[in-house]
């Protein structure tokens, strides 16, 4: 798994971490060029995208969330369900090319979903 | 519905319309999407290259690969490109992306840093 989060890293302009995250909150794998704190950015998108869950299958009743992208002034990360219990985040700067996180995001969820 | 009239040129098996974020303004075939993504990543290699190489504007891009051939153009910071079946002739494309390019040029710029 980390070899996969590694490749995406590299693939992705602008990207400078990946992590798969639990719903519940923790950091199952993770792979940063920086110094950083994976396991709170997991923490604290994992509720983020349970909360954007909760609104689109309950409040909503449009299905599941498939994607969320945040964007903030110094931190933008993009998270992709992998299973109903776990999730790729991918972290990237204010430059990144959101086309590769999408499509190259994605591609490594799947490989993922495999692996979990 | 600007890049319609590349689904007609023989060959091309994919077209993009693409912003600075990599995301397709419109896309068509299977690979669109992917193509808008590489197509941004390249523009900003090339930004870097006329800057590097005082070169002026890098306008045009063409690759060559096993399989395929691409051809893009720059539209202001908009990149449109096309991707043909290796062996076609890229005229009718290149001719097609040039007329689309002035329309293109006019569209509103993203927002970016």
């Amino acid at each position: 798994m980390l070899a996969q989060l590694t490749q995406l890293v590299k693939d992705v302009d602008g990207a400078w971490a990946a992590a798969i995250g639990g719903m519940d909150g923790l950091l199952v794998e993770g792979h940063a060029t920086t110094e950083t704190d994976l396991s709170l950015l997991v923490a604290e998108h994992a509720g983020l995208l349970q909360a954007a869950a909760t609104v689109y299958s309950h409040s909503l009743n449009v299905g599941t969330p498939r994607e969320l992208y945040l964007r903030g002034e110094r931190l933008s990360v993009y998270l992709h369900p992998i299973t109903p219990g776990y999730f790729l985040l991918l972290a990237v700067d204010a430059r990144s090319n959101l086309g590769q996180a999408r499509l190259y995001g994605r591609d490594a969820a799947r490989k993922l979903e495999a692996m979990l | 519905m600007k890049l319609a009239a590349l689904n007609d040129v023989p060959g091309v098996v994919a077209s993009a319309l693409v912003g600075p974020d990599g995301l397709p303004i419109e896309s068509y075939g299977d690979g669109g999407g992917a193509l808008a993504a590489e197509l941004a990543a390249l523009r900003g290699s090339l930004d870097r290259m006329e800057r590097r190489l005082g070169s002026g504007e890098i306008t045009r891009l063409t690759v060559t690969s096993e399989r395929i051939e691409i051809v893009a153009l720059a539209a202001g910071k908009f990149t449109l490109g096309v991707a043909l079946v290796r062996g076609h002739d890229t005229r009718s494309a290149q001719q097609t992306l040039a007329k689309l390019a002035q329309d293109v040029a006019a569209l509103p710029h993203l927002e970016r840093p």
